[in-house]
């Protein structure tokens, strides 16, 4: 007997040791494997700047929501085409915040053969995403600089973060400058998310004179139109088969819709 | 939330009142248990019923996830039905494998049982609610009926609604990773031993 209690100690400590994804304490936990993701493909983006300061590509797809396979099929796309310099998804790469959602997200990521920036979304705050996010891409609101172009993320979400307003003093910074600004930040401010206040302080920060593009998501649908001034672009999901391709001349946007 | 607490608190006292109503036949209902993992928390510990049929039981536990583990501290209630499938038994190892699955309801930070007003109606579903299918198997050593309490180790192979939707729907998703496991032990109490003892003497 005291052999077969030995043995299924020792099964059990195998099972701890060998096995950890198999020891789940919530769903609601914050455990991720991966830190700052968002860092190191700033850093691969920033450090091979564009030959030509003033062009450039980039593909943009968002709500990815439940669907890897679509994610998965679109950085294959992306990747076969090979005229894009790196990818941002815009947001909601979760349904409910939880950590073996962000997991399952990440391991698509090495897939793509360019560098691939994560915008964080409202389905993403939900639960203790706001946390996992921070722990797994760094800070939401973050930006980074390629030839002529200031890309800006921007943290937008308002209802699924306890009402906290956005960091619109850290925008405002953000967009001094001479650069070619581009914000992405998931929510449209035309959306019942953003309130009337919301988006008079969002449009009192970002216009034509300091914008140059704003790219959003959430809607589910594509819609391109201008906003204060601001040449806008609305993704929708990519469970829907589609990204867009981004082209920037000179401060210029082409958007192209691409379906896969 | 009160009012469940309570109702948590007066579910051992509640269970062991209607074992002591049965015969002796019917001894050791109730049982204790403590869990590690399973998406419980990281430690749970509550009180069941096993049904006289001793095909069923079920039992309700409160599993707590500190803070200092992860960052974030979580609370999850758990009512826990599950049926035995079969038994076996070697030498004098008494087992057997049963199915269940747990209705999960945690407390924390930005978990809503009800979302609130400022969301529009209808908006998100709550989260607090959770059902985690299982297969288990427990471990026991034959011993006296009357004499001694009855302990079980057991193991459970589980996995959470969600886990099992997005298996379903992507092939990134593979059925290897939606699989956790949990350890316990259960102890019931032989409430009828004194009642036993007395019963010789006489």
């Amino acid at each position: 007997m005291r052999l077969f209690i030995a043995d299924l100690l020792a099964i059990l400590c195998s099972l701890f040791t060998s096995c950890t994804d198999l020891i789940e304490y919530s769903p609601f936990d914050a455990d991720v494997s991966s830190q700052d993701i968002n860092l190191d493909h700033i850093f691969r983006i920033v450090r091979n700047p564009v030959a030509d300061q003033d062009t450039f590509r980039f593909a943009v797809f968002s709500d990815v929501h439940e669907g890897y396979d679509d994610m998965f099929d679109a950085i294959k796309d992306i990747n076969r085409r090979g005229d894009a310099r790196f990818i941002i998804v815009n947001g909601d790469i979760t349904n409910a915040g939880l950590a073996q959602e962000f997991e399952w997200y990440a391991r698509v990521i090495p897939v793509s053969e360019n560098p691939l920036v994560t915008v964080i979304g409202n389905h993403d705050c939900l639960a203790n995403g706001l946390l996992i996010y921070r722990r797994m891409f760094g800070n939401p609101d973050r930006s980074f600089v390629t030839g002529n172009y200031k890309l800006i993320l921007f943290n937008n979400v308002i209802l699924e973060n306890n009402l906290v307003s956005p960091n619109y003093e850290w925008l405002r910074e953000e967009l001094k400058g001479d650069h070619y600004n581009i914000i992405f930040s998931h929510i449209p401010p035309i959306s019942f998310d953003i309130g009337s206040l919301h988006r008079i302080i969002y449009n009192n920060i970002a216009d034509s004179t300091n914008t140059r593009m704003a790219i959003h998501s959430s809607a589910h649908e594509y819609y391109e139109y201008d906003y204060n001034g601001i040449h806008s672009l609305i993704t929708t999901t990519v469970k829907e088969r589609e990204y867009c391709l981004v082209e920037a001349f000179r401060g210029q946007f082409k958007v192209s819709r691409v379906k896969f | 939330m009160l009012k469940i607490i309570i109702l948590f608190l007066g579910f051992a006292p509640l269970a062991a009142q209607v074992s002591d109503s049965v015969d002796q036949g019917r001894s050791r209902l109730v049982y204790y248990k403590t869990q590690f993992a399973g998406n419980l928390g990281l430690i749970s510990a509550g009180a069941g019923y096993e049904f006289p049929v001793r095909k069923l039981w079920i039992d309700m536990s409160l599993g707590y996830l500190p803070k200092h583990v992860n960052g974030v501290r979580v609370f999850t209630l758990s009512l826990k039905p599950a049926y035995k499938v079969a038994d076996f038994d070697i030498k004098r190892i008494e087992s057997g494998w049963y199915l269940g699955t747990a209705i999960n309801y945690s407390f924390g930070r930005n978990i809503f049982g009800s979302m609130p007003d400022y969301y529009p109606l209808d908006y998100y579903w709550p989260n607090a609610f959770h059902f985690n299918p299982f297969a288990g198997t427990r471990l026991s050593l034959k011993k006296d009926e009357y004499k001694k309490n009855k302990t079980y180790f057991y193991a459970e192979l589980g996995t959470v609604d969600y886990e099992i939707w997005f298996a379903l729907k992507n092939r990134q998703v593979n059925l290897v990773d939606i699989f956790n496991l949990g350890f316990g032990i259960v102890i019931r109490p032989n409430l009828n031993r004194d009642r036993y003892y007395n019963k010789e003497s006489d």
